[in-house]
């Protein structure tokens, strides 16, 4: 894993040096630091305007519904798919994959097991198409490389498709897995039927 | 999630990873393939602070490619003064692995790397540029003018919310409330 430095705004884009305001300006900078110049165009973006959210964000729902865990004057409105608290539209966290709790949300956040919300992933695609071309090179382990490729090829391919990416390199790799599987198990059976003759 | 609709802007390859910049409509979408991990960072068009373009040279890839090709072009030098007809064609096999780290060199002093950084509160894009300059200034032009747009539209000030608006749908009638507490 790479070790991801703090970053602390504008930088000279030559040395790296965090510069300040008075740095700042359209045109030609010169870095304080490596005295080299850069070409530069400055954005004050404003601070966000901070929206007052009232706490009791009521949500009318029959009478008999449940309260919410976190505000008992809204009705729940779904439960948490992970702990399963009743939970009203103020504190549904839905992303595609189910409903959380605010803080069902930040632990499957933290542990990454939240696809839709992961900022770091496993790339099968990769490993499958790494594991097919260097199995090529071993023929005698083809049955056993040409599997494992054809695994990471599926997980790639299901990647591919939640990503909405082309599939057709995938699709490649398949192939040659394949095409290793069978390949191995036509020189394995080579080499037992030429020992068995040889035996005769 | 991945946008389906972003656009590659520029991509750009180190022996440690290999980063792909898109354009998407919030902003830019960097993605950093680090050996079989990737990795997904944004800047937002209204959180960008800073826009730069620069050319670098790279002293350390000019320095490592210029001393191999230098390398090569002594070891073929060397064998060529030994004068045996078998041996100087034999030192042409040298020019041929010097030759690609020559070219690198050459192609790098002569026209460099153009570099557009954008800095955002939080996080930034680094877009680099070997060959097409022209299309690096447009991308420089092109990020500037979007974030230009997206900052006049996201901070303009807000409109009077209608009643109709309002966050709080009305209490219906039939929903019975706990009394006031005192």
């Amino acid at each position: 894993m790479a070790i991801a430095l703090a970053y602390a705004g504008p930088q000279c884009p030559r040395c790296g040096i965090v510069l300040t305001a008075d740095h700042l300006r359209n045109g030609i900078i010169t870095c304080p630091i490596c005295v080299r110049p850069f070409e530069a165009t400055v954005f004050t973006p404003p601070e966000r305007p901070r929206v007052a959210v009232a706490e009791t964000h009521v949500v009318a729902g029959p009478v008999e519904a449940n309260a919410c865990a976190n505000h008992a004057r809204n009705a729940a409105v779904t439960s948490c798919a992970r702990c399963g608290l009743f939970i009203c539209s103020l504190c549904e966290m839905n992303v595609g994959t189910g409903s959380y709790c605010p803080s069902c949300f930040d632990r499957v956040r933290a542990e990454g097991t939240l696809a839709p919300v992961a900022t770091r992933y496993r790339d099968w695609a990769s490993i499958a198409r790494l594991t097919a071309i260097v199995g090529l090179l071993f023929y005698i382990f083809w049955p056993f490389v040409g599997g494992l490729a054809l695994f990471f090829a599926v997980k790639g391919m299901r990647q591919r498709k939640e990503q909405g990416r082309s599939r057709i390199g995938m699709a490649i790799v398949m192939l040659i897995a394949i095409g290793e599987i069978v390949g191995g198990i036509v020189i394995y059976g080579f080499m037992v039927w030429a020992f068995t003759r040889g035996i005769k | 999630m991945i946008d389906p609709n972003r656009t590659l802007l520029g991509k750009w390859s180190s022996p440690l990873n290999r980063v792909r910049v898109y354009q998407t409509a919030e902003g830019l979408d960097v993605e950093t393939h680090e050996h079989f991990e990737v990795a997904n960072t944004r800047v937002f068009y209204e959180d960008v602070q800073l826009v730069t373009i620069h050319r670098e040279y790279g002293t350390l890839y000019l320095t490592l490619t210029g001393l191999f090709s230098f390398g090569f072009l002594l070891l073929f030098g060397y064998m060529a003064t030994l004068g045996e007809a078998g041996v100087v064609a034999g030192a042409v096999i040298f020019i041929m692995m010097g030759l690609p780290f020559t070219v690198a060199f050459l192609t790098r002093a002569f026209w460099g790397v153009d570099v557009v950084t954008v800095f955002g509160r939080r996080s930034k894009a680094t877009l680099r540029f070997k060959f097409r300059k022209r299309h690096a200034r447009e991308v420089y032009g092109k990020i500037c003018a979007l974030v230009r747009a997206a900052q006049r539209v996201a901070f303009a000030p807000p409109a009077e919310a209608s009643p109709a608006e309002s966050l709080a749908p009305p209490i219906p009638d039939s929903v019975l409330l706990p009394p006031p507490e005192q």
